[in-house]
């Protein structure tokens, strides 16, 4: 029994801290985030598992965990104001070419990133071209050029 | 979440909820700070705040932690004055059933059961002399523990183990 409160007070409290910092924080994996994501793993392994080593254990947390996600999935689905709390909306960063600079700073956004996603994702070399950034739910900005129909 | 249009973009943005997100997620960050702070403290566990002692009748003298954590090293250091009988330490067997006992620093010559209450008895030494006791909490909330030492009196600590 305890595992399995271990590893849905684990789950819950990752879900709170991961909203609580931002969907930019881990979304560009850079290699310090990359370290930064396994340290947080093994933490949260250890926490988990604590000193019970066993097969059933394993199965258990995995069960628990793969189940919360189900859980959480159907939640979703039936009510579309948890989604809401818990996956955000997209936000748009650029408004019909305009910059909308308080979103981009409340959600430490700046120009280059913009940039980069418009270099990465659509080819584009200027601020001009842009027609729209939104910052989607999932952290990624995506980019549409100005002049698509 | 209803789909709204920004000129030919449609999207289901809803700037209320970013807002409300925002605010939502400053509290977070002044909570994520508190509870750094509060650790660092030793409100959490080992720290300046959970390091403590008591004295006891006799010189007794025990230094503990007030806030401990389930599984994690913690210890009671006792100074117990000298005398010439052998010094029998005894605390409740409910205690030691809730903790696993790591090791005791000098290790006892003999260990005993008196009815609820395991004592530990050590060749006494004439000067004051200390006696560690290395162990982890294997439950969690707060515990009364009280600790007799034959000849010099009881010492009552409490100390609360965090989940």
């Amino acid at each position: 029994m305890d595992s399995i409160l271990r590893g849905v007070a684990v789950y819950v409290f990752l879900l709170i801290i991961f909203r609580v910092a931002g969907k930019r924080t881990l979304s560009q994996t850079t290699t310090f985030d990359l370290v930064l994501l396994l340290i947080i793993s093994e933490t949260t392994q250890q926490a988990m598992v604590d000193d019970d080593h066993s097969l059933t254990n394993g199965i258990l947390l995995i069960t628990t965990l793969v189940g919360m996600t189900i859980l959480l999935s159907v939640l979703k689905q039936k009510f579309p104001k948890l989604d809401m709390a818990l996956e955000g909306t997209p936000l748009i960063l650029i408004d019909q070419g305009k910059l909308l600079r308080d979103r981009m700073d409340k959600c430490r956004v700046d120009e280059s990133e913009i940039l980069s996603a418009a270099r990465m994702t659509q080819g584009l070399v200027a601020m001009d071209q842009i027609q729209y950034a939104i910052l989607e739910r999932n952290g990624d900005i995506s980019i549409i050029p100005k002049g698509e129909k | 979440m209803g789909i709204e249009k920004h000129g030919r973009l449609e999207i289901d943005e809803n700037f209320q909820h970013h807002v409300r997100n925002w605010r939502i997620k400053r509290v977070g960050w002044a909570v994520m700070a508190l509870l750094i702070a509060a650790a660092l403290a030793g409100l959490l566990g080992p720290g300046p705040y959970s390091e403590t002692s008591a004295e006891g009748p006799s010189g007794l003298h025990i230094e503990y932690q007030r806030i401990a954590r389930y599984h994690a090293p913690a210890h009671f250091n006792l100074k117990v004055p000298g005398g010439k009988e052998d010094l029998e330490i005894s605390v409740a067997s409910k205690f030691v059933k809730e903790i696993a006992l790591e090791h005791i620093d000098p290790e006892p010559k003999e260990m005993r059961l008196n009815g609820d209450r395991h004592t530990w008895i050590f060749p006494r030494q004439e000067s004051s002399s200390e006696v560690m006791i290395h162990y982890r909490p294997e439950a969690f909330g707060k515990k009364q523990i009280r600790l007799e030492v034959k000849g010099a009196g009881t010492l009552e600590i409490q100390q609360f183990v965090m989940p």
